[in-house]
């Protein structure tokens, strides 16, 4: 199956709940709540709603670290039940687009 | 100073040429604004002289050719005579050309530095992502009231025969887009069919509901809301024309 641009999917469905979004791609919930990551820090989306925190903190594979207290997780359950989380472009990836 | 006189003296000529240079001028930006918005949400109605963003960017940068307008007086003197006005002698041929042109001073290389935007240019893009970003918050709105409306209607129809006429009908109005459009979305159906819930259908479970709001969306935003045009069970009243109805 061909991967998906998730930053033309969302210039091209406007802001898009997790778990819809997630349903749009490919990748599994845990793959696509990893990219979505990477391109929250890379400033390219910007995400809102409850899981949002999570997403920001969100580790794949945690290495058991005792002293530190543990990084929270998401399961695909709580992604495929995100429909009030939603991910649309931030407004630097619509200037670069605008611009191009 | 030209401009300033011309203002004070409010010659009645040189007051309609700078009317034109900000009706044309927001023309263009509207214009403007419409390509890049269906560049990206291709299917969904937008009138852009309805959108508030639009409207105040568009008046924005008539405002700035107005002022424009009154530093050229037809001569070619000066840069912004010579760019903008086109050396017109006449004022509102003059109008016109400023309001045509002001854009390309606005967006002009000489207001970035190394491919970095600043003045016009940043500021302009600046008022063209608040207008992508109002505009797909509406449409965001309108989907979700959509849906409000429309779901349980939708869920009256068991699969698969509902995801069979909706994705039919979805690829009819695509079937005139591009070949690189229709596989992107294409992928995204595929996707969507791949999560569809493992259980036996039943509309009352989240999965199911969430299943049919994807398709949903998917449609609308690749067919907009005309895909549902001949399904009768469903209330289309605020398809048209306004997104934040």
């Amino acid at each position: 199956m061909s991967s998906l641009s998730v930053v033309d999917l969302l210039q091209s469905s406007g802001p898009i709940a997790l778990n819809e979004l997630v349903m749009r791609m490919s990748e599994g919930p845990q793959e696509a709540v990893t990219a979505l990551r990477k391109l929250q820090s890379e400033g390219r989306v910007s995400i809102s709603g409850p899981l949002a925190g999570k997403i920001l903190s969100f580790k794949t594979n945690p290495e058991p670290n005792p002293g530190v207290e543990a990084v929270e997780t998401l399961t695909d359950q709580d992604i495929l039940g995100a429909s009030d989380t939603f991910i649309e472009p931030s407004a630097s990836s619509w200037r670069r687009s605008l611009a191009s | 100073m030209t401009g300033w006189q011309s203002i004070v003296d409010l010659d009645p000529q040189a007051l309609c040429g700078a009317g034109l240079a900000l009706l044309f001028a927001a023309i263009t930006v509207l214009y403007d604004c419409h390509v890049s918005v269906q560049d990206r949400l291709k299917r969904v109605p937008i009138e852009i002289y309805r959108e508030p963003p639009a409207l105040a960017l568009a008046f924005t940068c008539g405002l700035v050719a107005a002022i424009a307008f009154f530093f050229t007086d037809g001569k070619g003197d000066s840069l912004v005579d010579s760019v903008l006005g086109l050396k017109q002698a006449n004022p509102l041929l003059r109008g016109l050309c400023v309001g045509l042109t002001v854009l390309v001073l606005i967006r002009s290389k000489l207001s970035s530095i190394q491919g970095a935007e600043i003045g016009g240019e940043l500021l302009y893009n600046s008022g063209r992502v608040w207008v992508m970003r109002s505009l797909n918050s509406n449409w965001r709105n309108f989907k979700n009231k959509f849906n409000a409306r429309n779901l349980t209607s939708a869920l009256n129809t068991p699969s698969p025969n509902y995801e069979n006429r909706l994705l039919e009908e979805l690829r009819a109005i695509i079937k005139v887009q591009p070949e690189d459009y229709r596989s992107f979305v294409e992928s995204q159906i595929a996707n969507v069919l791949q999560s569809r819930p493992a259980v036996a259908f039943d509309p009352l479970r989240v999965e199911w509901q969430t299943y049919y709001r994807t398709l949903n969306n998917l449609a609308l935003d690749y067919a907009g809301p005309d895909v549902f045009s001949e399904w009768t069970q469903f209330n289309l009243s605020a398809s048209r024309p306004r997104l934040d109805q």
